[in-house]
């Protein structure tokens, strides 16, 4: 493509050429077994490479064992490193790139918890997340974590790689030497900068010494702590990249901003909040620092640089000499192939959500994509390639080995009762992967087959992510698909979330999925609700048929019809009991406490427990057996609901404006969405307080980095946040709500109510079908209210499954 | 019979099976399992438990379905591997006289699809309040699947050698969901009536009998009462208890309390009373005949005799307890009651490291869950050279956990030990952490390490500050330094002035403020020291704020499971909880806090104590002036780095296992 010129062509690093100036940089995955690369990361690196990407830099290689930061961490001190990193880095060769091997302590931002012993780290401060106080570090421990340094430089290079990157940006030992924030030591390792450096250019010169003269040494630097009043600035990390590359041991930089103690962004993997290419000028900085005395040393942005168009004008206007692309490549492996052949609308745009690729916690979940459902972050057997990593382990899907001709449930997908029992299992495998996608283990996209156009249609209602997803899969396998939606938009909740501030590249989804639809000529009906008697009737209003029938046979019904606004989940705390009388959860807690005396038996206070007689008399809230009818109303939903001032988070993103100043959110969820419309109606101008019953407001806005930046921006509107406090009822002009630890109520005036409640299940389309049509899906919030990726991969599985 | 314990040693038969003793060590996470199966980690830790001489082992649920798993290392039962891994496992736990039943079961909506990637099943579409994911209703067709998972799981446990198995029906599991009448919506047959909200279990049950028979020890554990509105009250689930004995396919009924919206309750801390779940299986054992088990903070054999003498249960939970000495049973069997290490209910590493999906292990015992790593019985050093009759001789000085593990351990494996400590008292911060209101039984873990270290000889001189030269002069084969740490102020402006003080000055009451006085604790650490300190002063009278930059006051208290209570407590109090806000300075009688997000500035008047929690500072002194001039020299515990108990009892432990001789 004449556009990306620059970015297509070769570079120099060091002794080294890559074919192009795109590197997939080194992240978390979660993938490595035993603590080596494995299989999977195989798999995924060289389906990337397949794609075209210049140089794949492996996730970080711990360097010694005082740095155990996370389960699934790759530690590269061990004996087997060599030939595990070897394979993965061998298959990266086979398509093409260049394969670097990241290499790393992570210092005081690891963690005791796995390796149940001390951290070690400059000085003894603690990571603001963390707490944790390291073990200041001594020589002979400075000595040992070079050695590390070196140690595994050698395995990258018995691995064949082409050289290793030291990690001196967001989660380093070297960066914490580095900076004056991590740094307090007095000595020849503490206080100028000279001294700061010494650490970092004595692992350098180790790991030089290493590697030997052909291979390449690149570091990952943070250039701004965003700290100003202590940490790294852009001026000192200028005079450190001069001095660094003019050691001739640094083939190429790496420019990343930010530290933890940055307020106004959280600069790891920055979400959709924060602009592309956020971290470009400061490379541009850099790369002009260092031009002058290393002017082969490339310098790569990196830092929400999202596709080749963005990339090539950052090269264009001279702001770096090659770009690192993570989470872009993560949601389209393809996505540089398709960009020089012309073909950017068949990439599957990365939304900068967060949602499955930030797997860093010590949760240890795989890393996985919220829109490439390729992206399998799991063993489980509903991937298609149905292979664990451990052998020969089962295929879950066959619980009941004794039972083999009884039809299975399925947890979505196909309703089972419909169904022979050969085609009821969601773990069917479909074809072996196409070997040049040299995707092996990464499950493939499906093949494209013309469409067949006097075959059956599937029939889809609902065009939200589940839907179009299915639609596409299928339409790719040759299916021919007619689908409907309600609205007059594709898209679902997806483009209603994406009206939130801040949220629009989420529609970039649904957006490449219409357009998909359409490529594929995908019979589409917008505004068309679709009834459970027409389907049952044959009668699929405007849909195109063959001449010769009067009724259209569906050869699968796939029901994506997503989720509404539930009635608010019963607040445990507090309730109104049968006498009207407001009483709390508690009430059952309290007798625990207050029979104790009675009901227990303490050692310490010598007091003696009744005997079996004596417990008769315990007696919890709760009364008589609730036989009969078990549905209590009061539960199932927030008493004055029906107010006329009460509103929902999907009216709010609808449009609807609310009347009058003051806004009660009332937040069950901590969800984006509901979030979304806190800042929305803040911004607004509206007085906005959100109500919720956890310990604080914006838990979900955690895992995916955005919390810093969203309470920066909303407590700049002055929005008030409630936490850990139950509503009781909304009455005209006013909220009635309760600490959940504190006894009585008290008001809170509300012009307007906004409920962000758990949307329920839109499933009664599903259940009038149910075992009644031949073959009957369902997928996606329809199953159950989740998020994105949910949708996307149970609407994948659907198509597979036809 | 075993002395003192007329109950507790007197066998008792349960369905097919008959158990040695009374004390069963009930179901609990571990997050030992490795790839989902029963492994070698796992099988060490129950073996130990056995060979301590427990007399029934419950083991951790076992998953009988793909569509739970609900935790990472969830083992999945379902899958015919495990059956070799179960012969493994109860081989391992028969080498001893003790019965191992499985626990079987699925997590229902108690779970997130993280792991499985497919969606979370319930009987009604609600999300979990700890997961907060939303579930799918479960249709008819799973529900049967589900059901031949049981006995597809009953039947893998039959044959992997286990002598019963245990229904889940307790704090997180479908079969109480489906009880539970706030859980439960369902408008079909497995809803509404009891009868139809039981339908589950007793297909469940009807499955498992038609797959294994009627001559396997086949119990269930109920969850006593939810403590929720509308969910399973106590008559219910006595009424629940009627009609499962009456199915007449049952062996026994273990209890306990509580779910997800009030884990504390389930798994209470040392806030909340021993034995606190008694009148459950007490009640529930007065309407069936069926050995009733019991649970909850049953912390010593004397409670557990009582227990079984007043006709509270059939047989006694203690889980903590020998998590914490594995051989509580046999201790007490050998009228050795007083030297069982006794659980102080922490919560901090066993079911703390479980919600942050870390494996098992104990405050106090560092082998617990490292069985492999920490094996017992210790290797006993030996001198090679002439000096051989000469016990090896180790100085250890601080008498803090750290200092007296490593007192404790190198002892057993030889070394003539002396123990030093500066103070009168032995126990470091331990003897700080007494003085806060509830926490009292924290001060055991102080006193089992003072009467081990007795029981193992170790020579202690308290009162004695130790000087390199006072190392120097004796003739060590190694010298262990436990040292500790000091508070320090940060380096915030007015820090220095004098209404400002550390948790130990306020705890030693060498600053304190009167009642009706304004203080403000100040949390950077966010554990139990800002808490426990700022409960104290309210206690005390005074009128209480805490400020921390975290964006909820007393974070990591949800570990241990305190945090609703402690909640509970201070707000009563009227304490002020102010998050997201750093200190920026301090003046007399006044300190300034600064939003974090915002930058606005709070001026706080009449302080009359500021309380400064922040991360201690290494007392390292000593080990500075001695690098270099002892043959071994080890650092244990804050004076490596300041964190908490446990990682100065790890630490403890370590260093007295790597001495070796030249």
């Amino acid at each position: 493509m004449t556009m990306q010129n620059r970015l297509f062509q070769p570079i120099m690093i060091g002794p080294r050429e890559a074919r192009n100036r795109i590197v997939f940089g080194a992240h978390t995955t979660n993938f490595a077994e035993h603590n080596l690369l494995s299989k999977q990361h195989a798999d995924y690196y060289a389906a990337r490479a397949a794609g075209g990407v210049g140089m794949v830099v492996l996730e970080e290689h711990i360097v010694h064992p005082s740095d155990l930061p996370y389960a699934y961490a790759v530690l590269g001190y061990l004996p087997g490193t060599p030939v595990a990193t070897g394979t993965v880095v061998e298959r990266i060769h086979a398509q093409g790139s260049l394969a670097l091997v990241q290499l790393n302590h992570n210092g005081q931002q690891s963690t005791g918890d796995h390796s149940q012993r001390e951290m070690w780290a400059p000085s003894a401060v603690p990571d603001v997340s963390s707490r944790e106080v390291p073990k200041v570090m001594e020589l002979a421990d400075m000595r040992a974590v070079i050695e590390g340094f070196t140690l595994v430089a050698k395995h990258a290079v018995q691995a064949e790689s082409d050289g290793v990157e030291l990690q001196v940006a967001d989660r380093s030992l070297l960066r914490q030497f580095l900076s004056p924030l991590t740094n307090q030591r007095t000595g020849e390792y503490g206080g100028s900068l000279e001294n700061r450096l010494r650490f970092l250019q004595e692992t350098i010169e180790a790991v030089d010494a290493a590697l030997g003269t052909d291979r390449v040494l690149g570091l990952r630097l943070c250039a701004d702590e965003l700290a100003p009043w202590a940490g790294l600035t852009p001026e000192q990390s200028i005079e450190i990249a001069r001095l660094l590359v003019e050691t001739g041991r640094v083939d190429y930089l790496t420019i990343t901003m930010g530290s933890i103690l940055s307020t106004q962004m959280f600069p790891f993997h920055a979400s959709m909040h924060t602009p592309p290419g956020y971290a470009t000028q400061l490379a541009a900085a850099i790369r002009q620092g260092v031009m002058n005395h290393a002017p082969t040393v490339p310098v790569f942005a990196a830092g929400r640089i999202m596709n080749a168009s963005q990339a090539e004008r950052i090269l264009a206007e001279e702001q770096a000499d090659g770009v690192e692309m993570i989470r872009a490549l993560i949601a389209d492996p393809r996505l540089l192939d398709l960009s020089q052949a012309d073909q950017i609308n068949d990439v599957r745009p990365c939304i900068a959500c967060n949602q499955g690729c930030q797997v860093r916690s010590v949760m240890n979940v795989k890393l996985s994509c919220a829109v490439n459902p390729d992206v399998v972050g799991t063993d489980d057997t509903w991937r298609a390639q149905g292979s664990r990593p451990h052998g020969t382990r089962i295929n879950k899907g066959h619980i009941s080995p004794h039972h083999p001709n009884q039809p299975r449930a399925t947890t979505f997908g196909e309703t089972p009762g419909t169904l022979d029992a050969s085609e009821v299992n969601t773990h069917e495998t479909v074809g072996p992967s196409n070997p040049a996608w040299g995707a092996g283990n990464e499950r493939p996209s499906p093949i494209y087959r013309p469409m067949q156009r006097d075959a059956s249609p599937f029939i889809i209602i609902g065009g939200g992510p589940a839907g179009m997803e299915a639609a596409r899969t299928a339409a790719m396998r040759g299916r021919q698909v007619v689908l409907y939606e309600r609205e007059a938009t594709l898209g679902g909740t997806v483009v209603l979330a994406a009206r939130g501030p801040g949220r629009r590249e989420l529609q970039l989804i649904t957006d490449y999925l219409q357009s998909q639809l359409e490529q594929l000529g995908v019979e589409i009906h917008l505004g068309v609700e679709v009834t459970a008697s027409e389907i049952l009737r044959g009668v699929y209003p405007r849909a195109q048929r063959r001449a010769q029938d009067d009724k259209l046979r569906a050869e699968a019904v796939l029901v994506a019809t997503g989720a509404h606004t539930g009635r608010g989940q019963a607040p445990p705390l507090p309730y109104t009991n049968e006498d009207g009388q407001s009483s709390r959860v508690g009430a059952g807690l309290a007798n625990v406490f207050d029979l104790f005396p009675e009901a227990g038996c303490c050692p310490a206070s010598g007091k003696t427990a009744p005997a079996r007689e004596g417990c008769g008399g315990v007696e919890l809230a709760g009364g008589e057996i609730k036989d009969g009818a078990s549905t209590n109303a009061a539960l199932e939903n927030i008493a004055g609901r029906e107010l006329p001032h009460v509103t929902d988070v999907r009216h709010i993103l609808r449009g609807e404006q609310i009347e009058g100043q003051r806004v009660v959110i009332i937040d069950e969820t901590n969800s984006h969405g509901v979030l979304s419309v806190a800042e929305l109606l803040a911004t607004q101008g509206h007085t906005v307080e959100i109500v919720t019953e956890d310990w604080y407001v914006g838990r979900d806005l955690v895992a995916t980095h955005d919390i810093v930046s969203w309470m920066s921006r909303v407590l700049a509107h002055n929005v008030v946040m409630t936490p850990h406090t139950s509503v009781v009822r909304i009455e005209p002009g006013r909220v009635i709500v309760s600490d959940r630890f504190v006894e009585g109520e008290r008001a809170i005036v509300a012009d307007a109510v906004v409920l962000g409640v758990y949307d329920q299940p839109s499933q009664d389309l599903y259940y009038a079908l149910k075992g009644r049509v031949p073959r009957l899906f369902r997928a996606g919030d329809c199953v159950a209210p989740r998020r994105i990726e949910h949708a996307i991969q149970e609407g994948r599985q659907v198509g597979e499954q036809l | 019979m075993a002395g003192q314990y007329q109950y507790l040693f007197t066998p008792i038969r349960v369905g097919q099976t008959v158990i040695p003793n009374r004390i069963v060590f009930s179901a609990h996470l571990t997050n030992l399992a490795e790839d989902n199966l029963p492994g070698p980690r796992l099988i060490a830790y129950y073996a130990e438990r056995a060979r301590g001489g427990c007399g029934l082992i419950i083991t951790e649920e076992q998953s009988v379905h793909p569509s739970d798993w609900a935790y990472q290392p969830l083992i999945h039962g379902f899958d015919p591997h495990v059956v070799p891994a179960y012969r493994r496992l109860t081989r391992a736990v028969h080498d001893y006289d003790t019965r191992i039943f499985a626990q079987i079961n699925h997590n229902g909506m108690q779970a997130s699809s993280i792991y499985s990637r497919r969606p979370v099943l319930g009987p009604s579409p609600l999300p979990d309040p700890i997961h907060r994911e939303m579930c799918k209703e479960i249709e008819p067709e799973e529900i049967a699947e589900i059901v031949r998972g049981y006995a597809l799981v009953a039947r893998h446990v039959r044959e992997g050698g286990f002598d019963g198995a245990e229904l889940q029906s307790s704090h997180s599991s479908l079969m109480r969901q489906f009880f539970s009448p706030y859980f439960n919506r369902r408008s079909d047959s497995y809803g509404g009536s009891l009868e139809n909200r039981m339908r589950f279990a007793l297909e469940v049950i009807e499955a498992i009998r038609a797959e294994i028979g009627r001559d396997f020890t086949l119990g269930i554990r109920l969850c006593g009462d939810e403590l929720i509105p509308a969910g399973l009250t106590f008559d219910d689930v006595r009424e629940i208890a009627r009609r499962l004995e009456a199915t007449g396919q049952l062996d026994y009924i273990n209890t306990s309390i509580g779910e997800f919206h009030n884990l504390y309750m389930v798994e209470g801390s040392m806030h909340t009373p021993p034995g606190y779940q008694l009148f459950i299986s007490a009640g529930i054992r007065e309407v069936v005949k069926l050995p009733v088990f019991c649970t909850g903070r049953i912390k010593d054999p004397v409670q557990a005799e009582r227990i079984l003498r007043e006709g509270l249960a059939d047989m006694v939970g203690v889980v903590r307890g020998q998590i914490c000495d594995p051989e509580f049973t046999r201790k007490a069997r050998e009228g050795r009651t007083e030297s069982i290490r006794l659980c102080i209910s922490c919560n901090q590493y066993c079911i703390g490291r479980m919600g942050l999906n870390l494996s098992l292990g104990c405050i106090q015992t560092p082998a617990t869950g490292n069985e492999q790593r920490f094996p017992r019985p210790i290797p006993v050093v030996q001198r090679n050279d002439k000096r051989q009759a000469q016990k090896p001789g180790l100085m250890v000085v601080g008498g803090g956990p750290a200092g007296m593990q490593a007192a404790k351990v190198a002892a057993q494996r030889g070394f003539q030990v002396t123990l030093y400590e500066q103070q009168q008292e032995l126990g470091g911060q331990v003897n700080l952490i007494v003085k806060v209101p509830n926490r009292v039984e924290f001060g055991d873990a102080s006193r089992n390490l003072q009467r081990d270290i007795l029981e193992e000889g170790v020579e202690v001189r308290t009162g004695v500050e130790v000087t390199a030269d006072l190392i120097e002069q004796e003739q060590l084969d190694a010298v262990i330094l436990a040292t500790g740490s000091r508070p320090s102020l940060p380096p915030v402006a007015g820090a220095d002035l004098p209404h400002v003080a550390t948790t130990w000055q306020v705890l030693q009451k060498e600053k304190l403020a009167q009642a009706g006085e304004y203080v403000l604790v100040y949390d950077q650490v966010g554990f139990h020291q800002a808490t426990s300190v700022a409960e104290f002063l309210a206690e005390h009278g005074c009128i209480v704020e805490v400020v921390t930059p975290q964006f909820f006051v007393g974070g990591d208290l949800s570990i241990t499971l305190d945090i609703e209570l402690w909640y509970r407590r201070v707000l009563a109090k009227g304490m002020r909880l102010t998050a997201n806000c750093f200190l920026a300075s301090l003046q007399p009688g006044g300190a300034t806090i600064i939003n974090n997000y915002t930058g606005q500035p709070r001026q706080i008047e009449n302080v009359a104590l500021a309380v400064l929690v922040t991360p201690q500072t290494a007392h390292d002194t000593l080990y500075h002036q001695l690098q270099g001039k002892v043959n071994q020299l080890y650092r244990v515990g804050d004076c490596l780095a300041p964190r908490r108990v446990e990682h100065a009892i790890l630490d403890g432990e370590r260093a007295a296992r790597a001495l070796s001789l030249p």
